[in-house]
């Protein structure tokens, strides 16, 4: 082989494994060659979120050029995805239509949520110079509602992901509807274990920690504290005290005391359940309930633009 | 010890089956302490449920069980409860949700009502705060209209009264715009307000050919100049989606964007949207300036370079060591900074008084006040007798008879002038030169006895009217109050009436008595004047020579004019009379004197009305720079006809006016062309910087012929091709010309060339002597990082003229 021919091997081989480098990365990227995925989705979709929102921009750009009002576009280009932000709320109430599958009403909704954030950008320029809430009184709420939802459905985004994830771990799922329910069962076990007890030793120190200590903590309900921020400081100190007690016990009262802080534990995961439970259904309470004064308020915002904009 | 169990080996029972949290309550059996139903572990929610509203299905029973028959019981049964004891229900997640969704929307619904049903829907919708100077005015106690003063749908009281048509009251028809420009009228004209630039369509498309050719006629030097456009993304940006002659005030100016928001601030792309020619940034794809500013049309011819490098260094040289600062070429010698124009307000800036010029007494008097003396020596006359055959003048009524004879000479100017404009159907130019004339066509000798019957009927009416005719004549021809008083005011009107007593009021003396038509009290022609008794009350011919004092021998006691016969016999002490001496001499034989003609150069040297009894003529001398009577005939003249006007021109004294003077106004304008009003420039933010203090820095001056040919821009600007040249002058000056109004075109022009009325002529008189300024020396500085390049940084977007209108009055009063 001579030279040239190395040379000109060499190069072929160098362009191949450029253009196999790039081809990987795409893959890697898109999960393109390979089975359906999520990420394949994930970027497929954030790529059509891109493209779209260069073509408003470059829409709105040409639009101020030509000496129009670019924020008319953009406006209703924001009030279109807001409505349709607000059908998953129909659809998800009327569920007995064939309007597509919930999964795809969340990924068009997910996606449809990020296109309108890039709108918003380009519908209110000043954001840009760091005024994130617009002055006047009207369109500064209007502002101060959209950053709200756009803040809690990202929130949304990420919670609805992680909260199920951290359900799982805990164990059986409970809905959340039953956990009072569970709860009650869960005191009345403890208060039959109490009761079942015959040694009088026990009776004193189970019988005096129980109406100190368990009975309170297992009638209440989690703190607000313990809700937004679910921890396992109580149920650690409950049952620390009952493996306290053991010293002072038989065996078999130790049995008992060994029932009651499984209880414990049990009462625990419950709390722990309904924390985060709460906090997906309060989220979507919050989200759903802003969405809908922020469609108002677009509306009102809408009319009165139209009716003062003069060309 | 075992070990204790796992969590999840811990035994509950299974929840109860019959549950429906999509419902607002929850049975409560069971549950929370609800004990009540048996008190047992195995109490299970009941099968109906509680209602809506919460209630127990139960709880009413237990009354009627007391009265009423099993049937309720069978019921009870049926829902699988082994008792019938009430329950509390117990509130579920979904109804609570409701509830409080409900309960926050419903509070919001209120919100809004409450807002926009009250009066502070204004203040609640107001999108944002206005730009400090609107803010200023319209939120402060000089309106109290609120938003009504600019926005016509809305009303003051509630926003919620506006009507369905968007507007209220009588106002409905007024926009927007129309709204600004009730306030801003007095920059903006009115009828112009939506179009583009303030400028009518047929102007725009005006300058648009013009550009075109001159861009065409430049772009024939490829090498320097380059017509770039086009280039990047520009070209690609959309044509103007609305109508250039229907430009609304809100499609550039954006209220409510807070208070530091500025107004003005405009993209290059909005600016460049409606222009054919579309460019990137100023230094890499802006046109190169063609003639910039060499095209400046100025009011005073001054060349510069001959000034420079002739005349200036004669006078030094003449000199010699003695020179003073004056003798020396210096560009701030005569354009002086002036202190007003440092406020960066818009007149500042618009009249960039940098550049302005010292009057003449401060600058050019030193050496042209003497040879200026001279040229206006020869005043021109306002009224002249023409010299006219004896059977013209036989059809005239008293006719002179020193003005008949063979026809000769020219008529005065001044005075065709006047005639013309009070008869401006007759025209007798054709009888300005009188030699020149066919005096055996019928028609010429009609127009003879026209000119004749015209001259007498003025020469009557202004030894009548005097001043007053004057001054209505003046005014009728165009000249301004303050011009036309001051030109009647200086006419002594006895003059004349002497002047038209001699020449009509009475038999015409001899030729021989011209030269002493007024020579002294003894003439026997006074005493013997037949025509005194003829009704001529003008003057009283039967007055003895010893009544005149003036001309009396008692005249010997004027010390007006006997300054050498004072009782102190000091001849140079009559300070009145400047030829003291030659009137001391003249006394020794003062008849003769007198009975010569009258020298007004000797006698009249500070200027003056004058009569002039060998042309039977009433003349003008002048005083020097700045008379009001000769600026007065040229003011008059240069709105007059272009045959009379050039007639005018050639008068030795109006001459020497126009000679420097050749448009007006007289001193440089505030009132500038629609191109200098489309590019804006300020000298004094380039002063500051060091090296553009030196004037020759941007303002090179033209260098000598050879190195005009090979100055590339110069070459594109002179050199014959075919559309440089002459006609790139001319296209210039026309676009100096341009008015923003499509009838100002046809109407008189603030800067109106005199004599030579070619644009070229104007422009060699303008800044022809310097070389044109090259893009390069202002892309230099003026990037987007440095001193920046937006289209606004030099260039105007209204550029209406507005000084035409009355500012007095508004179209409309602003709405309030």
């Amino acid at each position: 082989m001579s030279v040239v021919e190395r040379r000109h091997g060499g190069a072929i081989s160098t362009t191949q494994r450029c253009k196999a480098a790039a081809s990987g990365l795409v893959n890697r990227v898109t999960g393109a060659g390979r089975a359906y995925s999520f990420r394949r989705r994930r970027v497929v979709a954030c790529g059509v979120v891109v493209v779209s929102l260069a073509l408003a921009a470059l829409l709105a750009s040409g639009m101020h050029a030509a000496l129009l009002h670019s924020g008319v576009m953009t406006g209703w280009m924001l009030i279109s995805c807001l409505f349709l932000l607000v059908l998953i709320g129909v659809r998800r109430r009327i569920p007995v239509l064939p309007l597509g599958t919930m999964s795809v009403w969340t990924q068009v909704h997910i996606y449809t949520g990020l296109f309108a954030v890039g709108v918003f950008l380009l519908h209110v320029p000043a954001i840009l110079h760091g005024r994130l809430i617009a002055t006047g009184y009207l369109e500064g709420t209007l502002s101060g509602l959209f950053w709200f939802v756009s803040a809690s459905g990202v929130y949304g985004l990420i919670a609805s992901r992680r909260i199920p994830w951290r359900l799982t771990n805990v164990g059986e799922q409970v809905r959340l509807d039953q956990i009072p329910w569970y709860r009650e069962q869960i005191s009345r076990s403890v208060s039959d274990e109490v009761q079942s007890l015959t040694n009088p030793a026990a009776i004193s120190v189970i019988g005096e920690f129980h109406r100190r200590y368990l009975s309170r903590y297992l009638s209440s309900k989690p703190s607000w504290l313990y809700l937004i921020y679910p921890t396992s400081v109580r149920r650690r100190r409950v049952l620390a005290g009952l493996v306290e007690l053991n010293r002072y016990l038989e065996e078999e009262d130790c049995r008992v005391c060994g029932r009651i802080a499984a209880l414990v534990r049990r009462r625990d995961d419950l709390d722990y359940q309904y924390a985060l439970q709460l906090r997906l259904r309060v989220w979507v309470m919050l989200h759903s309930a802003a969405s809908v004064a922020l469609l108002v308020m677009a509306i009102i915002h809408g009319i009165l633009a139209m009716r003062f904009v003069e060309s | 010890m075992s070990r204790s169990p796992r969590r999840d080996e811990v035994d509950l029972p299974d929840p109860p089956r019959i549950q429906r949290p999509g419902r607002p309550f929850l049975c409560g059996r069971g549950q929370h302490g609800n004990h009540s139903a048996g008190d047992t572990q195995t109490a299970t929610p009941c099968a109906e449920g509680p209602t809506i509203a919460g209630e127990c299905p139960f709880a009413g029973r237990c009354h009627d069980d007391s009265g009423s028959g099993s049937g309720k019981k069978k019921t009870a049964g049926k829902k699988g409860a082994n008792d019938f004891s009430p329950c509390r229900p117990i509130p579920t997640w979904a109804g609570r949700r409701r509830r409080w969704t409900a309960g926050v929307l419903l509070l919001f619904a209120f919100a809004l009502v409450g807002v926009f049903g009250t009066s502070l829907a204004p203040e609640f919708v107001r999108p944002g705060n206005l730009s400090t100077s609107h803010a200023q005015i319209l939120t402060g106690d000089l309106t109290a209209g609120g938003c009504t003063v600019c926005h016509g749908n809305v009303s003051a009281e509630t926003w919620m009264a506006m009507k369905e048509a968007g507007h209220v009251g009588t106002e409905e028809s007024l926009t927007m715009t129309d709204r600004c420009v009730a306030c801003h009228h007095d920059r903006i004209p009115v009828d112009l307000a939506t179009s583009a630039h303030n400028v009518s369509a047929e102007t725009r498309l005006a300058i648009g050919e013009q550009r075109r050719e001159i861009m065409l006629a430049a772009a024939t030097d490829s090498s320097s100049v380059r017509t770039v456009s086009g280039s990047g993304v520009s070209k690609w940006w959309p044509p103007p989606a609305v109508s250039q002659d229907d430009v609304a005030c809100s499609v550039c100016h954006r209220e409510h964007h807070g208070a530091d928001a500025d107004l003005k601030a405009i993209a290059d792309s909005r600016c460049q949207t409606c222009h054919s020619n579309r460019f990137g940034s100023f230094a890499d794809s802006h046109p190169e300036f063609t003639n910039w500013p060499t095209s400046s049309e100025h009011a005073i011819a001054f060349d510069h370079s001959r000034h420079a490098n002739m005349h200036f260094p004669k006078t030094a040289e003449a000199e010699g060591p003695n020179q003073t600062l004056a003798s020396q070429f210096d560009c701030r010698s005569c354009h002086m900074i002036d202190p007003a124009s440092q406020s960066d307000t818009r007149d500042a800036l618009l009249n960039d008084s940098i550049v302005g010029t010292l009057p003449f007494e401060a600058t050019c008097a030193a050496c042209h006040e003497e040879s200026l003396g001279v040229q206006i020596a020869s005043g021109p006359a306002l009224i002249e007798l023409p010299i006219l055959p004896r059977e013209v003048a036989e059809q005239i009524e008293s006719w002179p008879e020193d003005a008949i004879g063979p026809p000769d000479g020219k008529l005065s100017a001044w005075m065709l002038l006047l005639l013309h404009d009070q008869d401006p159907s007759v025209d007798f130019a054709p009888l300005s030169n009188l030699a020149l004339v066919d005096w055996q066509s019928r028609s010429n000798q009609e127009l003879a006895v026209r000119l004749g019957k015209a001259v007498r009927e003025f020469a009557i009416a202004l030894s009548i009217d005097g001043q007053a005719f004057l001054l209505d004549a003046a005014q009728r021809a165009g000249a301004d109050l303050e011009t036309s008083k001051a030109f009647a005011g200086s006419f002594p009107t006895q003059v004349m009436r002497d002047a038209a007593s001699e020449w009509f009021g009475r038999s015409n003396v001899s030729a021989s008595d011209r030269f002493s038509a007024r020579q002294s009290a003894a003439s026997d022609s006074l005493a013997a004047t037949p025509d005194s008794g003829d009704g001529d009350l003008l003057v009283d011919w039967s007055a003895e020579g010893g009544d005149d004092l003036l001309l009396s021998g008692g005249a010997n006691d004027d010390p007006l004019l006997l300054g050498g016969s004072s009782s102190n016999g000091d001849t140079q002490s009559n300070l009145l009379l400047p030829g003291g001496g030659a009137t001391d001499r003249g006394l020794a034989n003062w008849e003769d004197e007198l009975g010569k003609r009258f020298d007004a150069a000797r006698a009249q040297s500070l200027g003056g009305w004058y009569r002039d009894d060998l042309t039977l003529s009433i003349r003008y001398r002048g005083s020097g720079h700045s008379d009001a009577v000769l600026r007065s005939l040229v003011e008059v003249a240069s709105k007059s006809d272009p045959v009379i006007r050039e007639l005018v021109m050639q008068q030795p004294a109006v001459a020497a006016c126009v000679s420097c003077h050749t448009s007006l106004p007289w001193r440089e304008s505030h009132e500038s062309s629609l191109r200098n009003r489309l590019t804006k420039f300020s000298h004094r933010p380039h002063l500051d910087i060091t090296a553009l203090q030196n004037c020759e820095h941007c303002h090179s001056m033209r260098p000598g012929s050879e190195s005009e040919a090979s100055s590339p821009s110069f070459a594109a600007a002179t050199q014959p091709s075919p559309l440089t040249g002459d006609a790139l002058y001319d296209t210039i000056g026309l676009l100096n010309h341009v008015s923003a109004r499509p009838d100002a075109s046809s109407d008189v022009s603030p800067h109106l060339a005199f004599g030579d009325t070619d644009a070229d002529e104007t422009t060699r008189h303008g800044h022809s002597d310097f070389l044109p300024l090259r893009k390069a020396a202002c892309a230099h500085c003026h990037t987007a990082s440095a001193a920046g390049d937006h289209c606004t940084t030099c260039h105007r977007y209204h550029v209406g003229d507005v000084s035409q209108q009355s500012t007095a009055v508004s179209p409309f009063e602003p709405v309030r």
